[in-house]
Formats: structure tokens, sequence, C-alpha cells
């Protein structure tokens, strides 16, 4: 059954929205932009840092569009001076205490703060210019966090309750003390690495380790540098170059990475066969249920939340691994480079690649390859879709037997039927769903983030602008389903 | 000579807090009695008589009530707000300290009406001297038959206990209370839903102030038409006011609502010394700054109004000449600053900057462009804020800037001016 539609005006333009939605949905969905920080959807909306404010006729005071529901006859103003000045006081503010050091940001590119500061014409040494010295923890092999770029929106703590349950990133202190972080250095927390704090970070706050010196060294050195591309990656790394969400440039990024120098670059998921042939003999072998070792973000989960599950885990190394390892076995001398969607694949021990960055790393990669975003957005106009190079002849297809999904592909190479079979997020999962029936043969993939790989925690940011209409799960699935 | 109307602290120390036969000799249980007798007419009383929360809102009590009343579940709450941190109030210290059992009987009382059966005493973590004596009280009673199950054998069943506070101002405000309560921090929730129907758990909620609950068992025992003999027709009933600042005798007084605020300042003595008052501030740290003209205000919301502030918790500081209007705020806005739960950014880093100012104000003088912007950061955050605290913390400095401005001017450097 269809809501009731609701009758307002936002700045004068008569609209219609869902009864129970907000004057922030209602205004999105009419496009009309009203500035946000701590506002991410489906994710958090706790009204904290006062940006989405606008004033409503016979209100006493501004009211937060992302927290304040629609009410008919209700008259909106988004651009107010009122309005307007106090969005720009609020940045001023935050501009206090975080420190400005864009160039050398790992967000330069794409920080959804410094944006904001810009559109809403902020001064950002208002109140003098920030003192505070780096804080960085880079103790986890995943996940770093520089505490002065963090202006304590909450995005992150929101986004690792909600994928994880975990709770590693929390608040600390009140007032002008408070921090956002964990409660010990990160690398000795239970952080499983899934990443997602980092999609939420609209600053430079929460970032991955980088693994793209590197793979800079290696190009400079010469050395054979073969890359292995997811295709979530594909799928992603358009939106860094200001390609709309849901435009799959899995062939532009392999001709960008020939053109930066590397030697062959494969579609790492060419060998999924392999991998579901792999997992359906273990199955076989072992007569009970496996979990899936595919995410290894939710892997560390079990191991760290529900260790009586852990003997169910796959011995299966991740697709990434295998496929590493393959290529090792053929080219012993070459630099391998896997290219994720994934943070928690970094938190692999003996990963067999040289080097594992994610999607975001590699569009850090291809800005700086291109000096800045302005020229690399011109060359990746420029250049043609590329095919990538072809696997080893023992490699092995999947999807062609199956109806695509990697699941699919397992079960159709085990013969079982299709409800031992099943797909789990770890967020809200029932863990006595690990153990039920557990003896009866068949495959649990569990995946940590919310959506799948798909937008996984090594996937660009989707700034609160750009999520307007379309998710970026659906758009980006979208977009994958198309190349195939 | 302004004489008290002593209706909550009628019997103040005069029995042992501890006794619960002097508190029955006086009239004690009473209202319990009467209400386990005939629940239903515990509400219409209550309504009647017009009874508002004591907390600084004055919301209509029978309402609250009401609404937790007709919201159905399985379990209900009721919570007495002990969190009393507002700067310059200790109005529930005395009553808690003198009459406890005043508190718990209005508890019981709020209970049957609105059909909880759990009391949570929710004590502000720095009074935790008073724990002791409020725990035996609640064992005693509950041995007894007066708390627990199937009091005076009316079928209604309630348990209280006692919940220390984490120690935040904060934990005074409603939903963060109840955030506290959970375990959480103390940070506001958002509203709607009110407490009265999604509160402690998820339940409904009855939260009320100490001073609310200690006004019920009288309302229900001598009935809402002796109630409404004191007060104004909006507001009826009497207010402990609390009576800082350089005067004589400060301390805490029982007036009708209404009553000037010359009748609290001659309770309380005058100023010290023979200097002349200067000004008050009026509601507590997050009170407005009003010259000592005011004077003849009332002290009834519509009064309070008048001259451009709130009643609150009923706390006035009454400040001599020579007392400068910036050291106040800067006095208040520290205590904010250091108090805000930083959730929101206007308190967290506008109260902040605000206290950078006025420090550097009241340590000598500032350019008259920090003055502007100590105005403008006041408007800024009294707008911005996400509730209460930042909205109304700001209040001093807007009301200072607007009374006592020749204060705020005198500490900008002359060339400027």
């Amino acid at each position: 059954m269809s809501k009731a539609m609701i009758a307002l005006s936002i700045d004068g333009k008569p609209v219609t929205a869902e009864e129970g939605s907000t004057i922030l949905d209602a205004a999105r969905q009419n496009g009309i932009v009203i500035p946000t920080l701590c506002y991410l959807k489906n994710v958090s909306r706790t009204g904290s840092c006062r940006m989405c404010v606008v004033e409503v006729r016979g209100a006493r005071n501004l009211m937060t569009a992302c927290t304040t529901a629609v009410r008919p006859g209700m008259e909106v103003f988004t651009d107010t001076d009122l309005v307007r000045s106090s969005r720009r006081e609020t940045l001023e503010l935050l501009c206090r205490d975080h420190r400005m050091d864009c160039d050398s940001c790992p967000r330069y590119t794409d920080c959804e703060f410094h944006y904001w500061i810009g559109q809403c014409g902020a001064d950002d040494s208002r109140y003098g210019t920030c003192r505070r010295l780096p804080e960085k923890d880079e103790t986890s092999p995943a996940i770093a966090m520089d505490s002065s770029k963090c202006i304590l929106c909450r995005r992150c703590v929101q986004a690792c309750h909600l994928a994880t349950g975990l709770d590693i990133l929390s608040i600390f202190g009140r007032g002008a003390e408070e921090r956002v972080g964990a409660l010990t250095s990160l690398g000795s927390t239970g952080c499983i690495g899934c990443g997602q704090c980092v999609t939420a970070c609209p600053s430079g706050a929460l970032y991955e380790r980088d693994d793209t010196q590197k793979v800079w060294n290696a190009l400079e050195h010469d050395r054979h540098v073969t890359v292995l591309l997811s295709r979530f990656a594909g799928a992603c790394i358009g939106e860094a170059f200001h390609d709309p969400i849901g435009t799959n440039r899995f062939g532009r990024a392999v001709s960008m990475l020939r053109k930066m120098g590397c030697a062959e670059v494969l579609d790492l998921d060419g060998m999924l066969g392999t991998y579901a042939k792999a997992c359906a003999e273990e199955i076989s072998r072992r007569k009970a249920r496996v979990l899936s070792s595919r995410c290894p973000a939710a892997a560390a989960w079990i191991r760290a939340a529900h260790p009586e599950a852990a003997s169910l885990l796959s011995d299966v190394p991740s697709p990434a691994v295998m496929a590493a390892r393959m290529i090792r076995a053929h080219e012993p001398d070459s630099f391998i480079v896997s290219v994720t969607p994934c943070t928690a694949e970094k938190m692999n021990a003996d990963p067999a690649a040289d080097a594992v960055i994610t999607t975001r790393e590699l569009a850090a990669m291809v800005n700086r390859a291109c000096v800045s975003r302005y020229t690399a957005c011109r060359v990746w106009d420029s250049l043609e879709d590329g095919t990538p190079d072809s696997w080893p002849q023992e490699a092995e297809r999947a999807g062609e037997d199956a109806d695509g999904s990697l699941l699919d592909a397992v079960r159709s190479r085990s013969g079982l039927p299709a409800d031992a079979f099943r797909q789990l997020q770890i967020a809200g999962a029932d863990p006595s769903e690990f153990m039920k029936d557990a003896e009866q043969p068949g495959c649990l993939e569990i995946m940590a983030c919310p959506d799948g790989c798909i937008t996984g925690g090594g996937q660009l940011s989707v700034a609160g602008t750009d999520q307007i209409l379309a998710s970026a799960a659906d758009g980006r699935a979208a977009g994958l389903g198309r190349a195939e | 000579m302004t004489e008290q109307v002593k209706r909550v602290l009628a019997n103040a120390g005069m029995i042992d807090p501890l006794s619960r036969a002097q508190y029955e000799q006086v009239g004690g249980f009473e209202a319990l009695r009467r209400a386990a007798a005939d629940p239903e007419m515990i509400l219409a009383e209550i309504s009647a008589s017009g009874l508002c929360g004591r907390g600084g809102a004055y919301f209509p009590v029978g309402k609250k009530w009401s609404l937790v009343r007709d919201t159905p579940a399985a379990q209900k709450y009721v919570v007495a707000n002990a969190d009393e941190g507002e700067p310059g109030t200790c109005k529930d210290r005395l009553i808690l300290k003198s009459l406890p059992r005043e508190v718990l009987e209005g508890m019981v009382v709020a209970g049957i009406a609105s059909g909880a059966s759990e009391g949570i005493l929710y004590l502000r973590g720095e009074y935790a001297d008073l724990e002791p004596m409020l725990q035996r009280i609640i064992d005693e009673d509950t041995r007894d038959g007066y708390l627990g199950s199937n009091i005076f054998g009316s079928g209604h069943d309630f348990n209280v206990r006692i919940v220390m506070g984490e120690g935040s101002y904060l934990c005074g405000e409603e939903t963060a209370l109840l955030e506290s309560l959970e375990g959480y921090r103390a940070e506001p929730r958002l509203k709607p839903p009110y407490p009265g129907v999604s509160g402690y758990l998820k339940s409904p909620t009855v939260i009320n102030n100490v001073e609310t609950l200690a006004n019920v068992p009288a309302v229900i025992r001598d009935g809402a038409a002796a109630f409404r003999s004191c007060g104004t027709e909006r507001l009826p009933g009497t207010k402990l006011f609390t009576a800082s600042g350089d005067v004589q005798r400060p301390g805490v007084y029982e007036l009708p609502i209404g009553a000037s605020l010359r009748d609290l300042y001659e309770l309380a003595g005058g100023i010290n010394g023979g200097r002349q008052l200067k000004g008050m501030q009026i509601g507590g740290a997050s009170g407005s700054l009003v010259r000592a003209g005011c004077l003849d205000a009332c002290m009834d919301p519509e009064g309070c109004a008048a001259i451009g502030t709130m009643l609150g918790t009923g706390s006035v500081l009454f400040f001599p000449e020579g007392e400068s209007a910036v050291s106040i705020c800067l006095r208040s806005i520290r205590f904010f600053a250091d108090e805000s739960c930083g959730k929101c950014t206007p308190c967290r880093q506008g109260l902040e900057q605000m206290r950078r100012i006025l420090a550097a104000m009241d340590q000598g003088q500032v350019r008259k462009q920090q003055l502007e912007e100590l105005g403008m950061l006041a408007a800024y955050v009294g707008r911005n804020a996400f509730y209460g605290l930042g909205q109304m913390a700001v209040t001093p400095v807007l009301t200072g800037l607007k009374n006592f401005p020749e204060d705020f001017e005198a500490r900008v450097r002359k060339e400027e001016f």
C-alpha cells in the first residue's frame, strides 16, 4: 500500500512527499540541494552537525531538514540569508579544529567537507589556522585514522555499529574535548577491517593503509607489474572521474593501468570458477556446511564474535589470494597488484600479491599519475576501453553454467540442492543460523558490507550529494550487469 | 516582611526523615491510601489541580500521566528525575534530604495512575551521600508493604530502585537521562517519540522532577481546590526558589507562584555589606541577566516573559554593583562549554569559541570585532543547537549584551570606539 502524499512548499515551490518522509527527502526528490554532513542515507540520521538547517515558517528556531518530518502546508526555506549564514558559521567553527593539510590528504580530490566549505563560501581560517598536529593511528593493517581531520560527524560510529555490531569506533569525552575513535589503538581492537567507516567518512579522518607507494616503486624500477582488477572496482572507479553512478568503467580502467606502465591487467573475477570448484570440493570432502571465505572481513568477524562457528570456516583462500597464487606460479618474477573493493583484503598476512590496493587507492594513483583530478578526467575520457589479458589455461571461469552469482557457481559444481546455499549479512545476523543443521552439506556465504562487495569498504565514498535518488549499491550493480 | 508559604516543605526539619511514624503523623501516606482505594480519582484530581512540572518546563502533570496510561504496553515506568545539576539550584536535594517519603509517595501515586509498576529514582551522582538513607527507606517501606507488591491491598505493585547519575549536567535532560539509565552516553534523543510513548527501554515512561512528585501527596490528600488556593490561575501552587549570590541568607525558599522577585530578595536578606543590587540572573546558569529595576516582576511564566526571561528551575542569582556581567557570562559559558555533550557543532564548537572570547574580555580588553563576534555566536548557537542545553546556554550572553551593554563595552579597547 502506498503511503499518503503530503503537500508542502520548499522555497516557494509546491512539492509533494510521502507521509513520514523528512524535509531533506522531499527536497532531494525535487532536486533541491540541502548541504549535509552528519546525515548518510540508511546509515546516519543524528541531526548533530546542523548543516542541513532550514527555516520553517512559524517555527521558533531553525530546523534540521534531515530529522524534521514533512507536514501538510509546511513552508520551508532552504536558502535564506539566515540559513546561509548559519551553515557558514557551522563550517567555520568546524574548520577551527580540522587540520587543513588538504594537499597531502587522502581525500584531496573528493572531500565532502572541503566541497561544502567551497559551496557555502565559508572562511576556513575565520577562527585562525588550526594548529593541531597529525594524530595518526596506523596500527591496523587495513584501516588508519587521523583524528586531527575528524569533524565529529559520527557517521563512522553509526556505520561501524550497523555493519558489524562490534562498535569498534565510539565517542569519547565531551564538549571541546570530544573525540571519535577506538578505545585502544585500532590494530589492537577486534576491528575486522570491513572499511565501512572509511566510506562513511566525509573528511580525511579515516582512510585505508596506503599501499600505493609499493606500486609506484615497482613501476619506477620497471618491474613486470601484473594487475588483478576486480569487476566491482571497475563498476565504481568511473565515479572518481565524474562518471555517474552505474557507469561500468572496467575496460577504461584496464587501459589506464596499461598507460600507467602496468605490463598485464587481468580480470580478477575471470578465475572464479576455479574458486567455486575448490569450494565445491571442500563441501563434498567435509560433508558438512562450510562458511565461505570469500569475504575476509566476515571471516574475521566469525573468529572474533562467534568462535563456536570458526571450525566451519572454509580453508579455501579468498578469490583474490587464489588468483594471485595462480599468477605467481606462472610469473614468479612479476610484481602482482590486486585491486579490490575491499579493505579487509589488506588484513591478510599472506596475500600472495605484492600489493593489495582498493578502488579508492587506484583512483588516487590515477589522479597522481595525471598530476591533477582535472587532467585525470581529461585523460580518462580520451582513453578507449581496453580488454583484459587472458588467464592461464587452467583458470576456470564462473557464471557460464550458473545464474552468475558465485554461490550459484559453487552449487552447480557441487550438485547439491539450492536451499543448501545461502547468503547472510553479518549485520543483524542470527548467530544460531550458523550452527543450525550444520551437519548438512552446503555453503553459507557471509558478507560484512551491508550491500556486499559493490559497496565494499574500499570503494569510493558516496558523498551526500551523489545519493540524491539512486542508491550506490543498486546503481553500480546495474552497471556491473550491463557489462556482462 | 514577606512570608514563605510552605506546602512541599511544610514538615521539612520538623520530622525525622527516616521515621515513617512521624511522616504518617503529619498526614503522610494518606494520599497513597486514597489512591490505592480509588485509582480513577487520581488523574481527575491531578488534572483539576493544574499541577505542572517543576523541573523548568511546567508541562501539565495530568497530561503526562494520561499519555502513559493511555499508551498500551506490558511494562511502564516512573522515573524521578533527581539529577539536579543546574548551578545555583539545590531545592531537590533539600526535599530528598528532609522529606524523602514525600517523593516516594508521589512516585507510587504516579505509578498507580499511569499503570506503571516500576519506579526508578535517578539520583545525581554528586548526591551519593543521600543514597544510603534513601535505600534504607525504600527497603523498609518495601518490607512493610508501602512499596512492593499489592500496595495496601490495591492489587497494584510498585518497586523502586535507585540509579546513580553519571555525573553530567546533561543527565538532567529527560531523554539524555533515559539514555544514561539504559547504559549509554547521556545525549538527548530526537523527539518525538516523547518518553510518555517510548521512554525507558522503549516503554511508556513518566519522568517527573523531584519537586513535582513531592507536590503530589498534598494534591491527593487535600484536594485540587486546596492546591489552587495559592499560586496563579494558570500555574497554581508554590515553587521552591533558590536564592544565591552575594545575599545575606542564600538558600531555598518556598513561595506561591507569582510572588515577586523582591519577595525572594527580601527573604534572602538583601545584598551583603550594604551595597546596592545591580541585577539578577534568573533560572540558573542558563538564565537571563536582568537589571535591579526588574525586582517587582512576578515569578511566574508571564511575569518572567515580561522582563525577557524564564522561570526555569526557580533559582535566582543576585549580584551587587561592582560585579561585571562579563564575569557572570564567563562563569556560565565556561560551565556549559564543559558540560556540552559534544553532539552538535554549535554547542560543542560555538560555546568553546564564546568561552575564549569571554575569557579574553575578563582578563583585559579585546578588539571591537570580538565583541561583535560574541553577539553573533550567541545568536547562532541559540538558533542552531540540537536541543535546549545549547539553545539556552547563550541566554546570559544575549541578555547581558542587551541589559548590561556598558559592562561589555568597557572591555573594548577605547581607540576603536
